[in-house]
Parts: C-alpha cells; structure tokens; sequence
C-alpha cells in the first residue's frame, strides 16, 4: 500500500516538476516538489524509511536534470534522515508550522548545497551571494507556499498510511 | 327588501324586452358607460399585479435561460481559445515548413516540446524525437526564425534533450555581425532567469554597441555560421578589468517555444 501510493505520488510529482510548474513561474523561479515531499513525508516516517524516500526523490531529480547523477540523491537521503531525527528526537510533533520551517531550512540547505557542489567544485563558476539572493531564497519561499497547500491533504494520506507509528 | 324588489323587476323587465338585432338597451348602455373607466383601472391594477407576479415566476425560467447562455458563452470562449492556440501552432508550424524549404540543404527535423528542466539551475527542454527518428549527440538546434535555440545534450530513443544559449553550461562562438569580430556566447546561472545570455571574452577595441545583433560564428564545430542569437542590451567590463562582455537578449523566447528544428547537418549558410 505504502510503495503504490509513494510510487504513484513520485511520478505525479515527476511530471508536474518538468510540465506545469513551468508555466507558474514567479520571476522565472519554479518550486522543487521532490524537496517538499521529502521534507513532509519524512516527518511520518521512521529514519530509514525516510532515507529510502528521500534517496528516491533526489535520484529521480538527478535523473531529470541529467548532469551530475548522484548529487541529489545524497542531499535526499540526508534532509530526509535527519528531518525523521529531528522529528522524533526534538520537534515530538507534526505541527504544521514545524513542517513549514522544516521545509524552508531543508530547502535553503538543499539547493545551497547543490549549487556549492555543481557550481562551485565541478563546473567552477561560482557566485554564491549573488545566487543565494536570485534563486535559493525565492525557491525557499516558494517551496514554503507550496508545503503550505501539499501539506493539508498529504498529511491525511500520511497519517493513514503510518498509523502505526 | 324593497330594494331586491326593484332589482328583480328590472331584471325582469330586462329579460321580456330581450336584445335585438345586437343593439344595446339603454340601461345596458349606461351601466356600461360607468363601469368602463372603473373597469379600466382594475383592469390596469390587475395587469400590474399579473405582471408583478409574473415577475417572480419568470425568475426561475430566467436563471435558467442566464445559465444556459453562461454555459454556451463559456463555450464559445473555449472554442475561440481553442481555435487561437491551433491558429498559432499553424503559423509556427507554417514557419518551421518555409524555413526548410528555403533553406533545402538543410537536413531538419521539426519537433515538438514535451518537457522542461525540472531544476532553476538549468536551462533545458525535452523533445518528442530522439535516436529513432535521426537525432545525434550536439544536432544543433533552431527556432522557425533560424534563431540558435541551443544543441542537443542528451538522446534517447523517443526524445532528446536541448541544453538551450541560457544555459550556465552552454557555449557558442558567436560574431558581431556589423563589425565580423568574434566572442563566445555562453550562458549564466544569475543571467539565465532574466532570459539573457553572455558574450564573453570581447576586448576593449572590439567594437561592438548595444544593439549589435550576434551570429554564431560557425568556430567550435557544433553550430554551423549565420544562425541567429540575438541583440546586445548591455556592455560591461569583466572584474578584471582587462576585456568586456556583453549581456545578449536571444531572439528566441525559449519559455513560448513550443517546436523546433533541429539540424541534421551543419553545412547551413
């Protein structure tokens, strides 16, 4: 049940990330649902489940980009794992506010991190400020917008599908 | 009881004299006379308040007819979307199809745009053709106004992916078509937002103005000479202070993109 409703949402999300969230831009930047829906299921999840979902979310965005497969991947397992840690050890509760700022760090991390290591290390054009200020920061935000709407129903579907935990 | 007496007899007489030849009797006649104006305005009263009643009925059927013309409206607006949308992809299409037949030595493959980069680091598009129908590795590929659109980066069986000019990991050699100096065009992750791209590496006696419009150059083996990139917006020197560039606004707005060519050969002038 799990594996069909996180397969199902994945190619959803795939889809949605490399169609129609191109067309609602805002100043050119588009928001990242596998962040988002990493981010979110990870507060549901046990740490090794999470890792596993957050593992899979990046691999299909390095998949998608096609550039340096792996990078994503990586930072999937990680915000995913250490969001179930946080959750269960510190936050003790899926509050959404606590998802909302969970969603915003992880996104800030996330792309600030891809872009050190695509940019700064392997293609060597590296402007961190000034992207952090054109893109990151508005991604964050707008990846806050959209946890904002996805987490009101996901969280359903969540809570049923972890009951157990 | 005297006055029912005197009512009946009237009547009666009224009944033995009868009506003849459709002539109205003189009492008929007067009666008539003042009860018209009364019988005018009840008339008028009864109508407006037939009418008023009327009204209220008539809402319902009203909404319903407002309904259904909202609906056709509707309707009629989506069909004339439709028709507009089908009218443009025609004329793009019309354009891609004048462009190969004007320019015969050019082996081209037109192809729709299935996708978009998923990432905002990047600049590319996926099309519905790949390795099946003729498309290689670094086809460069244009718009129906000959404007370079960018090359082909990934292939698959049924698409392909365009690293478009925006770019931050695409470059071009690209020429000053006034002036036949020579740059390299290449794309940036702060510029590719804005829509804009590079042209790097011009030194301080180039001469280049804004407004200059930019070819590529044919150098670097990939793009063919002569296609179209775009006009000069801005020139700035570098950080170091030892050459320029030049920010470039493409011919080509690669968000309403919708079908490209992409070149088979690269023998085009």
């Amino acid at each position: 049940m799990k594996i069909t409703v996180h397969g199902i949402m994945l190619i959803l999300i795939s889809v949605l990330q490399t169609t129609w969230l191109g067309t609602l831009t805002v100043f050119g930047i588009q928001p990242n649902l596998f962040i988002v829906y990493t981010v979110i299921t990870a507060f549901y999840c046990k740490k090794g489940e999470a890792a596993v979902l957050g593992g899979i979310c990046g691999l299909l965005l390095d998949i998608l980009i096609g550039r340096y497969m792996g990078i994503n991947t990586i930072l999937g397992i990680l915000t995913a794992y250490v969001t179930a840690h946080l959750c269960e050890k510190v936050f003790g509760t899926r509050n959404l506010l606590i998802i909302l700022c969970a969603s915003a760090v992880f996104s800030l991390l996330w792309e600030s991190a891809y872009y050190i290591v695509a940019f700064g290390l392997i293609v060597k054009k590296f402007a961190f400020g000034n992207m952090l200020l054109r893109t990151v920061a508005p991604e964050t935000l707008y990846n806050c917008v959209v946890t904002l709407i996805l987490a009101l129903p996901l969280r359903k579907v969540l809570k049923f599908l972890y009951a157990d935990n | 009881m005297c006055l029912a007496a005197v009512v009946a007899v009237i009547g009666v007489v009224a009944l033995l004299l009868g009506r003849s030849g459709g002539e109205t009797l003189f009492f008929e006649n007067v009666a008539e006379v003042i009860l018209t104006p009364v019988e005018k305005v009840f008339s008028g009263i009864g109508n407006g308040v037939s009418e008023f009643f009327g009204y209220f009925s008539d809402i319902d059927e009203l909404k319903g007819e407002i309904k259904t013309l909202k609906e056709e409206n509707a309707e009629l607006k989506a069909n004339m979307r439709e028709g507009d949308a089908a009218k443009s992809e025609n004329d793009e299409l019309r354009r891609l199809l004048a462009l190969s037949e004007a320019n015969p030595q050019l082996e081209t493959e037109a192809a729709e745009i299935i996708a978009r980069s998923p990432s905002n680091w990047y600049s590319t598009i996926t099309i519905d053709k790949g390795s099946a129908d003729g498309i290689a590795l670094n086809q460069p590929v244009i718009s129906s106004g000959k404007s370079l659109v960018g090359r082909i980066s990934r292939v698959g069986t049924t698409w392909a992916e365009i690293t478009t000019l925006t770019d931050p990991e695409h470059s071009a050699g690209a020429e000053i078509v006034r002036s036949g100096d020579l740059g390299i065009t290449e794309g940036d992750s702060s510029l590719e937002l804005q829509g804009l791209c590079k042209l790097s590496f011009i030194s301080k006696s180039t001469d280049i103005v804004v407004g200059d419009t930019i070819v590529t150059s044919g150098m670097g083996g990939i793009y063919p000479h002569g296609l179209l990139v775009g006009k000069v917006t801005e020139i700035s020197p570098d950080i170091q202070g030892i050459s320029r560039y030049a920010l470039i606004k493409p011919e080509v707005d690669i968000n309403d993109l919708k079908q490209v060519l992409v070149v088979k050969n690269t023998t085009m002038e």
